[in-house]
């Protein structure tokens, strides 16, 4: 027997609850005088909704009917070119149109000028644009409909029909299943290629592990040795530290050992910049730099920020090196080398800030209203190279209002 | 005559006479010292660059260090 699959949307207020009486009293000997009609057919489905679907999407593996009605015994209005049906209670139900034909298969059956049913042979799909269950039951009315509709797709009433619905939705099956195949054999490809691209990522991070251990060893061994001798190693490098000659003065607390490299010039092209009394706390972590009286804007150095840290830069192997090694002497060496240059091209603190002694002059922005350090004046062109042409013209609005 | 030292802070450092005008060039030249790209001479006594032009000091101590380039 056929099953009738009404859709939960068909239980609605109004004129389509008539829809759930198909299941009870005197519709009951209706419905299964439609239902051996339509068996014999061939239908072997019929899906009862108002719910707009779209049609593209019904195929079906068996003749199926889709009885999507228009609803009669209410009042119809057009709006939007669309006939729309309001309901005794005053709600709308919209009509779905007939469905412009979706492909060479469809069979469009007339009754006049009036479409009752469109039959898509290959996709095994009645769809009936007439209510076949109504209020009243009008039997010759269906009855004469059905016959209309059997006089016109005689095809579907023989089984033959079958074997040739079976072939087109294998081939449709078939172009399916092969592009899964395609698709899974593609998906397999890419993880076989990102394993190879892992195992080689992992080799290079394995090969750089490899060698950060020998170098780390290598440290170790030198840090080991620095250990065992310690204090004599630690004695002997204070003493050789206090004979460099530009050192003024060596200081031992438990912070660090801090060494005064006095009065630090920067000399850059014609301009001779003084920078302060520097003070260099080295510790066994890091190196920290103090300016004793001329810090601008609370950087000790122009290499150095407010928190006394420096940007090292290329030299920080070096310095990292030396600390760990001990070797105090060349530590120092090197310290001294990098507070005495300057590189324009990454300064923390420009070193035109550095141009005169003395206090350093603030204003404020007129953009941002922060305070702000203002260059001093007669700042050499060559210095002003290092900035860029923005910041010169700021520096001279900002001379201009002083 | 000026009488300095020039080398490598971790190997030979020579003790040579140059003429009372002499470069740190002539210097590096008489010592057989060819300066490469990434290093550059430091004076020990003030640890400042000495470009290859400048006059010598007399009993100055001239390095070959690293050309480090602070940040």
């Amino acid at each position: 027997m056929v099953e009738i699959e009404v859709s939960k949307e068909v239980i609605l207020d109004g004129e389509t609850s008539k829809y759930g009486r198909l299941h009870q009293g005197a519709y009951k000997r209706w419905r299964v005088r439609f239902h051996e009609i339509l068996y014999d057919w061939g239908v072997r489905r019929v899906i009862n909704t108002i719910t707009p679907v779209t049609a593209a999407d019904l195929i079906y593996e068996e003749p199926t009917l889709y009885i999507l009605p228009m609803i009669e015994g209410v009042k119809k209005v057009v709006e939007d070119n669309l006939t729309k049906t309001i309901q005794k209670d005053g709600s709308k139900i919209v009509l779905h149109p007939h469905y412009a034909v979706l492909d060479d298969s469809c069979v469009r059956i007339k009754r006049g000028n009036d479409i009752i049913a469109d039959y898509y042979r290959q996709r095994n799909l009645i769809i009936l644009y007439f209510n076949p269950f109504p209020y009243i039951p009008r039997t010759t009315y269906f009855r004469n409909a059905l016959s209309l509709i059997q006089e016109q797709m005689p095809e579907i009433c023989e089984a033959g029909n079958a074997e040739e619905i079976n072939e087109s939705s294998l081939e449709r099956n078939a172009v399916a299943f092969q592009k899964n195949i395609k698709a899974a054999k593609t998906k397999i490809q890419n993880t076989i290629q990102n394993a190879h691209d892992g195992i080689e990522t992992r080799g290079t991070q394995i090969t750089n592990l490899y060698r950060d251990i020998i170098i780390e060893t290598k440290k170790l061994e030198g840090v080991k040795e620095t250990e065992k001798n310690f204090l004599p190693n630690f004695k002997k490098e204070l003493e050789e530290l206090e004979k460099v000659p530009f050192i003024r003065g060596v200081k031992i607390s438990q912070k660090g050992i801090e060494a005064d490299f006095g009065e630090i010039y920067i000399k850059r092209k014609t301009v001779k910049y003084y920078i302060g009394h520097i003070v260099v706390l080295i510790t066994p972590d890091e190196v920290l730099f103090y300016n004793k009286n001329n810090a601008r804007d609370k950087h000790p150095h122009p290499h150095v920020g407010v928190n006394h840290k420096a940007c090292f830069s290329s030299y920080q192997k070096d310095v990292s090196k030396l600390i760990a090694e001990l070797k105090l002497t060349k530590l120092v060496f090197l310290l001294g080398q990098f507070l005495q240059t300057y590189n324009p091209e990454s300064p923390i603190y420009k070193i035109g800030y550095w141009r005169t002694k003395g206090k350093v002059k603030k204003i404020k922005s007129p953009t941002t209203g922060r305070m702000i350090a203002l260059p001093p004046v007669g700042v050499d062109e060559e210095d002003l190279n290092d900035v860029s042409r923005a910041a010169r013209a700021r520096i001279s609005r900002m001379r201009r209002t002083r | 005559m000026k009488t300095i030292t020039i080398g490598d802070w971790d190997g030979e450092q020579p003790q040579i006479q140059v003429a009372d005008d002499a470069t740190l060039s002539d210097a590096l030249q008489q010592a057989g010292i060819t300066l490469a790209r990434t290093q550059r001479v430091t004076a020990y006594n003030t640890a400042t660059t000495v470009n290859v032009g400048d006059q010598l000091v007399d009993g100055e101590t001239y390095l070959l260090t690293s050309n480090h380039v602070s940040g």
